[in-house]
């Protein structure tokens, strides 16, 4: 008994808490490189995370493709998607104030969860486990259900992949380099331009790769990634812009404590989130992580 | 320009205006002769929502991405001051006003401390907060909303229970909270805004306290979205979620830009626009979202300067003055 | 023998924002010579530089390199005609590593040095490698800048003021640097404002002011023209 809760349902709380925090901080690591690079902060980010989900849910159910395949295809959709949208549009407003870019990429939030909505209702379509990961570990002390365990898993790994890239690869230091002053970098020969379609492409992916893994806990609707995008934004705040780090230690210690206030206060859950981005912005306005502007 | 008088051309302008003012306030007035009286308020209140939302939007050039709190926060206060402390309509509608005023202070007060879309994403997620504080909250009921809100006597004499009475109380809370609007703009305390917006780091060096003068203007911006949230639970006698979600908070942001971003009617010419179209879209099986992100979308790609941004642009008068044109600064 | 220069310049005119302030620069760069552009301050020298790898707002007339036009490319194309640019600001990334500068740029051509010849040159980098870009002095950042686009193999090394506001040891040694590579057939076109560092090094000068060519003449002639340059450059 942990504060007159018993550690199995503390345990088993923290394990939820924790998938949810993979979520965070996948999407918040993809919104992080975008910011860095392309100067936008992308709303669409909740709606490419709700196209991953349905890419795998019609994958599976029309063309019978397995959720092995789904987790490749789908981010490969969404990143398809995204390169098309920045070339087509977001690109067009490099030049502008960035408040701009949000805007726009507001509106293609909205009218990407329209469409769903359109041809698919607001009712949830259910999404199977796969048979391998649909059981549960006792681990003495609490039940792992292994298709949450493989979800925190795979996600820590994508992070911790990306995080590698940019750090320890000469493409990474391109990125880092873009983020810095691009402008000489192209003059170096970089084709930055192209830099920063791959670069909105691969936070797309990153965020339909998020829906798929979502799709079997949640149900596959047009709204999921809506609501989830503005607790991602508090998570980046509490993070600090443009940090990897933050964005990954942050979203899943949000994940954490979000579950820890179901656990001990249960009307405070959804909150949470949003007072500790308030209390962070008072104490430290840029973050936890953050360097500055 | 140099000259201490104001330019020829700014002078027209000014006639202008005060011609179109007169006009647009003739055509209210008959307005409901020819039109649904409670669509002519709902087109009312969130004229004035856009309107509230400008001045911090075009006039404070800061994206405010959570209104939603201030106007459907004080819908809630005011349904239930009506409904179960039975209130008046007027102070019914103080008490919402002043809701709004304390929370807009205390988001405004977080919110400051970063600018451009920092800020943006911190009003967004404070208002998501708040969301979830009135969701669970027990007596906004949830999903019920507060529904059967009475439309009490306004100061126990004029009775507001017909739609037309009603008509004309909206009409001239609405011209009373233009008439703030107008008055802030025109006022010291409104160049000075000008003069933060345009260059906050010289403002400062001036001597300016900034974020007083931002503050000011939000707790400004968010006790009229307030009034405007209050009016429309008089109007359609409910309170609900929806006035109080990020999507609303969205809405009251595309009207603002659709109509002109900085412009003194602007964002009400683009309420009406918005209300108008989504009316029509209501009798489709198309989600408005659709509608919403079309526009937004065409909004920020083709005409950023939103409707009337864009006919002032074009007047041959305008091309010299930016005085009324504000631009989004980060 | 048919005049075939590297660099060819004609009526470049260039705008920042709305500010015109190149109006009709002709210059030519021949190859395996070093040119140096002598002027005030803000009579742009810079720009003309920025102006040929793509860095104006706006920019009209013509640059052409090895004969290819320059004006109206994308600008992360212009590198692979075989420039090198060492910008004035040194350019140096302050978050990449010594090692990450010297490895970022693309290669443009098989003559990219390698970091042996590098580290030959600059031995002060090589202690370095590991360091960040933003940790270096301002001779070493020079240095790095150099370096970098030395390693991507370019024809022709486009200097702005590489000895701006560094110790006479370093200037040397940046002198020594240059003198090698020049040696070796490198063409080079620089902005100097230390005119005794140009004149130990450049071919031929051309004088700039307000935005244009007023004069050019090969170094033979520069002791007879001294008097009017000085007057000219304030030195």
């Amino acid at each position: 008994m942990i504060f007159g809760v018993p550690l199995v349902a503390l345990a088993s709380q923290l394990v939820i808490g924790l998938f949810n925090g993979a979520f965070y901080a996948l999407l918040s690591l993809g919104l992080g490189v975008i910011f860095g690079l392309l100067r936008v902060v992308n709303f669409t980010h909740g709606a490419f995370y709700t196209v991953g989900a349905f890419a795998a849910f019609l994958l599976t159910s029309y063309a019978g493709l397995s959720f092995w395949a789904c987790l490749v295809i789908a981010p490969l959709i969404v990143a398809a998607l995204a390169a098309v949208l920045e070339r087509t549009l977001l690109r067009k407003l490099y030049g502008l104030d960035a408040l701009y870019g949000l805007l726009l990429t507001f509106g293609i939030a909205l009218l990407i969860e329209g469409l769903l909505q359109f041809y698919f209702g607001v009712a949830g379509q259910p999404y199977q486990v796969p048979d391998v990961l649909s059981g549960t570990s006792n681990l003495g002390f609490m039940f792992l259900p292994h298709y949450r365990a493989f979800a925190i898993g795979t996600s820590l790994l994508l992070c911790l992949l990306t995080w590698l890239i940019i750090e320890y690869t000469s493409l990474g230091a391109k990125l880092r380099a873009a983020t810095e002053n691009s402008r000489l970098l192209e003059v170096f020969g970089v084709n930055v331009p192209l830099v920063l379609t791959c670069t909105y492409a691969f936070g797309g992916a990153l965020a339909g790769f998020a829906g798929v893994v979502a799709a079997p806990v949640f149900q596959v609707s047009p709204l999921m990634g809506a609501n989830l995008i503005i607790v991602v934004f508090a998570v980046v705040i509490i993070g600090g812009l443009g940090s990897i780090t933050g964005a990954i230690v942050s979203g899943l210690m949000l994940g954490a404590l979000e579950a820890l206030a179901k656990v001990y206060w249960p009307p405070s859950a959804n909150l949470v989130p949003f007072l500790i981005m308030a209390v962070v912005l008072f104490l430290r306005p840029r973050g936890l992580f953050g360097k500055g502007e | 320009m140099a000259s201490a008088s104001l330019p020829i051309p700014q002078q027209r302008r000014k006639h202008l205006t005060i011609v179109l003012l007169l006009a647009s306030l003739a055509l209210l007035a008959i307005a409901p002769l020819f039109l649904y009286p409670v669509f002519l308020m709902k087109l009312l209140c969130f004229g004035l929502f856009a309107a509230a939302l400008n001045l911090v939007l075009g006039y404070g050039g800061m994206v405010a991405f959570g209104h939603a709190t201030f106007f459907g926060g004080a819908a809630y206060i005011t349904a239930h001051a009506l409904k179960v402390w039975g209130f008046g309509a007027g102070s019914g509608l103080m008490i919402g006003v002043a809701f709004a005023l304390v929370t807009g202070f205390l988001m405004g007060i977080i919110a400051i401390r970063r600018q451009g879309f920092y800020f943006a994403m911190t009003t967004l997620a404070l208002s998501q907060m708040a969301y979830f504080a009135f969701f669970q909250a027990p007596f906004t009921n949830a999903e019920d909303g507060i529904q059967r809100v009475p439309r009490p006597d306004f100061l126990g004499i004029v009775s507001l229970s017909d739609n037309l009475s009603l008509y004309y109380f909206v009409l001239a809370v609405f011209l009373l909270g233009m008439a703030v609007i107008w008055r802030v703009i025109h006022s010291p305390f409104g160049a000075s805004l000008t003069a933060i917006r345009e260059n906050e780091p010289r403002a400062l060096s001036l001597g300016y306290h900034t974020n007083r003068y931002k503050l000011t203007v939000f707790v400004i911006s968010a006790g009229l979205s307030g009034l405007a949230g209050s009016l429309k639970v008089l109007v359609f006698q409910i309170a609900t979620l929806t006035d109080v979600a990020w999507q609303m908070s969205g809405e009251v942001i595309l009207m603002t830009l659709l109509g002109g971003v900085g412009t003194f009617l602007g964002p009400v010419i683009g309420a009406a626009l918005v209300l108008t179209i989504q009316n029509y879209m209501a009798s489709t099986a198309i989600p408005v979202s659709i509608f919403i992100g079309l526009a937004f979308i065409t909004c920020v790609m083709l005409f950023r300067k939103g409707i009337v941004g864009e006919i002032i642009a074009i007047l041959p008068s305008a091309s010299s003055s930016g005085s009324d044109r504000r631009k989004l600064e980060p | 023998m048919r005049y075939d220069p590297l660099l060819w310049i004609e009526n470049l005119q260039g705008w920042y924002g709305e500010s015109h302030i190149l109006h009709g620069v002709n210059l030519s760069v021949p190859r395996a010579q070093t040119i140096a552009i002598l002027g005030r301050n803000g009579v742009g020298k810079t720009s003309t530089l920025r102006g040929i790898v793509g860095l104006l707002s706006r920019a009209t007339g013509s640059v052409r390199m090895n004969g290819t036009e320059l004006i109206g490319m994308p600008r992360h194309r212009i590198a692979y005609t075989g420039i090198g640019y060492v910008p004035e600001e040194r350019g140096i990334y302050a978050s990449l590593s010594v090692q990450e500068n010297l490895d970022l740029l693309p290669k443009i051509s098989d003559r990219g040095m390698s970091l042996e010849r590098i580290f030959d040159l600059f031995p002060n980098l090589k202690e370095r490698r590991r360091s960040a870009g933003g940790t270096l002095s301002g001779g070493e950042q020079q240095m790095l800048s150099i370096a970098r686009v030395l390693r991507a193999g370019p024809e022709l090394l486009v200097l702005d003021e590489p000895t701006e506001g560094l110790s006479p040891v370093i200037v040397q040694h940046i002198g020594r640097v240059l003198n090698t590579l020049k040696k070796d057939g490198l063409t080079m076109l620089l902005v100097e404002q230390n005119f005794h560092f140009a004149r130990h090094l450049a071919d031929h000068f051309y004088l700039m002011e307000e935005g244009r060519v007023v004069d050019d003449f090969p170094a033979r002639d520069l002791d007879a023209r001294l008097e009017t340059v000085s007057s000219l450059i304030g030195v």
